[in-house]
């Protein structure tokens, strides 16, 4: 699986810049997983794993964003 | 109501209080269809009809009616109210009849008054900020999304409530309130109130701002570990698909990258397995955890030594997909114990505090500050905290928790009160002789403890031998690989010997038995079989010999047999009859009501008499229920009636009955035994087969005739055993070298639990106090015993054909790696092969061993 950046020549455009744009990209994809795992970890200890159960019955309840207004309203 | 969630089916579904911990309510339909309420204010005449409770579904034939909804009690209705004026009624769309019953519901304003006392308070505050208080209440009647629902609402019902959240596996509402707004003992009673109890115990007291739990840790580090994985598997692309093209010139920095990747991985996430290795090292015992440790060092210092020499990329990507396969085994084998904790001690058995009568005045004290002489008060129902001396009242205790005996035990003035029993009727007072730590139950549990401490946690099982034994080959052909080069190739014997100790490492060993063990727990589990460790699962294949308790393990304490004798009753009569009963305080006779399952009637001046029986008044119809002696049945009677049944069963009547009186003639007994389980008998003999069988039972041996009938003959069956001679005998079994299990409830067998090598307490319920048990079965799952033998059995199969799968991988592995020729990209192919395959093994077959339950 080699790869041929020859045609590059081709377009007129240096390899070098190919380069240093990989490492750009690689640096986003890294930074993008990162701003996943810092989700991920914020979730955990937010207890979001703590109690799956609740979670699952909770979503169900969508009606607590109109109860609210009407208790507030009142 | 039935209609409960099957995501939550793992969860303690049962109506479960320990305040309560008789299984009354196997489940919230039968809890509504059974205790049904007469205490109806609302006139009627007696009819077949009836109508549903819209609140908590009981049948009731006189229903109190508002917005077209029909409500079995005033109880109800009043919830109802306060849900309908809140707009909560969506509470009623997620289940039909979600609310709890609020029968038997007495409102003892005396219940929370100890959270005035604001040094019990303090200590079960979570966190306080200004007057804002952060609390917890354990709700054992939590049991369905509407209760979620009700309970997050909270805030918009009671005035004070910042914000509530249910834990729902815990059933814990985390309360935040406002201090100056509302009182902890307010939202206790506004709890009761709504049907939900709060339950505070004395284990709830102390310390509760925890660090950060060894599940959540791991739970963290899996995230870091499986992001490092990904990113590296990611970078190492290159490494391998581009070698020799022009992207050569990025591998310095792919390396770098991959290098500040791994850097938490071998520090923060693989920091469990340097504890665990560094554990055994210290007490001198090789556990499977070392060489891993060992193989993980090895890969990491020459991945490190390769990227600084610029002679390879290095094991980086293999390195961390193990740590992270491994994190996961771990954590799938931890989550069977969520909502189960062993070893509660009698800490969550005592209540938090007792009423004190000082000075002329009652106040509450925390029991750890009861002093001795002191003088008690104990209400209806509540748990003696202390031994001690009765003073007045008519005591009738309930030792089932200590002693195991169901009928309750009557006792004078002036004699001993063991702490752990429970009042049944009016309040007496108590002159306490010893303080909570010296009470004998709790020195019970501690010389328990004691033990437990001593016996060593090492434990020699084959997985620790295979990995031994591995471990030890694995060195062998190192050393050879290592001589042979050493001739022949001088070069590559540092990277042929690193190579084989890459490869081969035994994480592949550690990764099959957490999986397995994880899948089996996890299956037991789900049906009815809790074991504390997969530990208890190896040592269920070396059991040879099985002792059962009867009270409570074999019988069913609550739910007992049921046998009447006399002249025959109108439909009338035992409507009345059940009716009455149900009002009682006492055990054998709300069991009775329970039992007739029938709609109850309007019963008019209920009377009490403690240890005695009731009177009431149903329709003009006049009834006595209670003991022979109360009713002043003549011997002549009994005797006649003694003559109607079979000899068999004679022994029967010297056990626990009800006398029937109705308008001044006597009309029979009701007589109880305790019911063997279903279908135990056949589990009983097919053990038998396999294991040698003994029975200890605390009682006497009233029903030795019915338990002859289910073991075979040479059993050993052996009455009146004392909690002591229970241990002993264990204690014999196990020091001659027999490998025992126990199978017992309650705090009696707690130290023959303990000393047997495998305790299993019988438990109604899941969420109730269990002492020293290694397992927890429910009741109605112990008849699958002879099952959960045979898939222990299985399990050991799943995880010797899994060591055999992954040494297929690393044969594979070490052909390459004894030549020198370990090329990262076959380690990167190799290692999550062997990981997927060996999880999709176990898993498969650990469901077609589970499968045999099914039956």
């Amino acid at each position: 699986m080699a790869l041929n950046l020859d045609f590059l020549s081709n377009l007129n455009i240096e390899k070098s810049k190919v380069m240093s744009v990989v490492i750009l990209l690689m640096v986003m994809s890294i930074v993008v997983a990162g701003i996943f795992l810092v989700a991920y970890l914020w979730s955990a200890k937010s207890g979001q794993f703590d109690d799956p159960d609740a979670n699952a019955n909770r979503i169900l309840h969508d009606t607590e964003l109109v109860n609210k207004a009407k208790s507030t309203g009142a | 109501m039935s209609n409960v969630d099957p995501i939550i089916e793992n969860s303690i579904l049962e109506k479960s209080s320990p305040e309560k911990p008789s299984p009354e309510n196997k489940s919230p339909e039968t809890q509504n269809s059974d205790s049904l309420d007469s205490a109806n204010s609302v006139k009627g005449k007696k009819s077949n009809s009836f109508s549903v409770c819209y609140h908590c579904g009981a049948q009731t034939r006189k229903p109190l009616v508002k917005h077209d909804h029909e409500f079995c009690c005033s109880g109800c209705l009043g919830v109802y109210e306060i849900i309908e004026k809140n707009n909560l009624c969506e509470y009623y769309n997620f289940n039909e009849t979600p609310g709890v019953s609020l029968d038997q519901f007495e409102e003892k304003t005396y219940k929370f008054d100890f959270l005035e006392n604001q040094e019990i308070v303090n200590q079960l505050v979570k966190f306080k900020t200004g007057s804002q208080i952060h609390m917890d209440f354990y709700l054992p009647q939590v049991h369905c999304s509407s209760c979620l629902y009700l309970l997050e609402n909270l805030y918009q019902i009671q005035e004070g409530v910042i914000s509530s959240k249910l834990n729902f596996s815990r059933k814990e509402l985390a309360v935040i309130f406002d201090s100056d707004k509302v009182s902890a003992k307010k939202i206790a009673e506004f709890l009761t109130k709504l049907g939900y109890e709060p339950y505070f115990s004395l284990s709830d007291l102390g310390d509760k701002k925890g660090a950060i739990s060894p599940s959540k840790s791991r739970i963290y580090k899996l995230g870091v570990a499986g992001f490092a994985f990904g990113n590296i598997m990611l970078l190492s692309f290159p490494e391998y698909f581009a070698y020799g093209t022009d992207l050569d010139g990025l591998k310095p920095y792919f390396q770098w990258i991959i290098l500040g990747l791994i850097v938490p991985v071998i520090t923060y996430s693989s920091s469990e397995f340097y504890k665990l290795a560094w554990g055994g090292l210290k007490q001198r015992y090789l556990n499977i955890d070392l060489p891993i440790v060992l193989a993980m060092m090895i890969t990491f210092f020459r991945s490190l030594y390769e990227v600084f020499t610029h002679t390879g990329p290095g094991y980086f990507d293999s390195l961390s997909g193990i740590v992270f396969f491994m994190l996961l085994g771990r954590i799938l084998q931890d989550r069977t114990y969520k909502t189960i904790t062993f070893n509660r001690d009698f800490t969550s058995y005592f209540p938090i505090s007792s009423t004190l009568f000082k000075e002329g005045r009652e106040i509450n004290v925390p029991i750890v500050n009861i002093q001795v002489n002191d003088e008690l008060i104990i209400h209806d129902q509540e748990i003696v905290p202390v031994d001690g001396l009765l003073v007045s009242g008519k005591a009738l205790i309930d030792y089932s928790f200590v002693t195991g005996e169901s009928k309750p035990v009557e006792l004078e003035t002036g004699s001993w009160i063991y702490a752990g029993g429970r009042q049944m009727g009016t309040s007496i007072r108590l002159l306490s002789q010893k303080t909570v730590s010296q009470s004998y139950l709790v020195s019970l549990w501690n010389k328990n403890d004691q033990k437990e401490q001593k016996t060593p946690t090492i434990e020699s099982s084959y997985v620790q031998k295979a990995s031994m034994y591995f471990t030890m080959v694995l060195f062998t052909i190192a050393a050879i690989a290592a001589i042979y080069w050493s001739f022949n190739d001088s070069t590559k014997v540092w990277n042929a010997v690193t190579a084989i100790l890459i490869v081969a490492c035994p994480c592949a060993l550690l990764l099959s038995v957490t999986f397995t063990h994880g899948h089996i727990l996890s299956l037991l589990a789900r049906h009815g079989f809790y074991l504390k460790s997969a530990r208890v699962i190896e040592r269920m294949n070396k059991i040879k010999h099985i002792v059962f308790d009867k009270t409570g393990t074999l019988t069913q304490s609550q739910d007992p047999l049921v046998q009447y004798l006399g002249t025959p009753l109108t439909e009338f009569e035992l409507d009345a009859i059940a009716s009455v009963s149900r009002e009682s305080t006492h055990p054998f006779a709300r069991s009775l009501s329970k039992k007739m399952n029938r709609i109850p009637l309007e019963v008019n001046s209920i009377e009490n008499v403690a240890g005695l029986g009731m009177l009431g008044d149903c329709d003009g119809m006049k009834l006595r229920l209670g003991s022979s002696a109360f009713l002043g049945v003549t011997s002549g009677l009994k005797n006649e009636l003694a003559s109607q049944i079979k000899n068999s069963d004679q022994d029967s009547l010297k056990g626990s009955s009800i006398w029937v009186e109705i308008d001044g003639v006597v009309k029979g007994v009701y007589m109880f035994s305790s019911a063997i389980r279903n279908h135990l008998s056949d589990s009983i003999n097919e053990l038998s087969g396999e294991f040698k069988l003994s029975l200890l039972s605390g009682d006497n041996s009233r029903e030795e005739s019915i338990i002859r009938e289910i073991f075979p003959a040479n059993t050993q069956l052996l009455f009146q055993q004392k909690p002591h001679d229970k241990r002993t005998f264990i204690e014999q079994l196990e020091n001659s070298g027999v490998r025992t299990m126990m199978v017992g409830d309650g705090l009696n067998d707690a130290g023959a639990l303990m000393s047997s090598s495998i305790g299993v307490a019988v438990t109604e319920d899941i969420s109730y106090f269990t002492v020293g048990s290694d397992a927890i079965v429910l009741g109605s799952a112990l008849k699958n015993l002879p099952q959960f033998f045979k898939i222990a059995r299985d399990m050991r199969k799943i995880i010797w054909w899994s060591f055999a799968i992954s040494i297929m991988y690393n044969i594979v592995g070490l052909s390459f790696a004894v030549q020198g020729q370990l090329n990262p990209i076959i380690a990167a192919i190799l290692m999550p092969s062997s990981s997927i395959s060996i999880v999709l093994f176990t898993w498969l077959s650990s469901m077609a061993s589970a499968r045999k339950l099914k039956g």
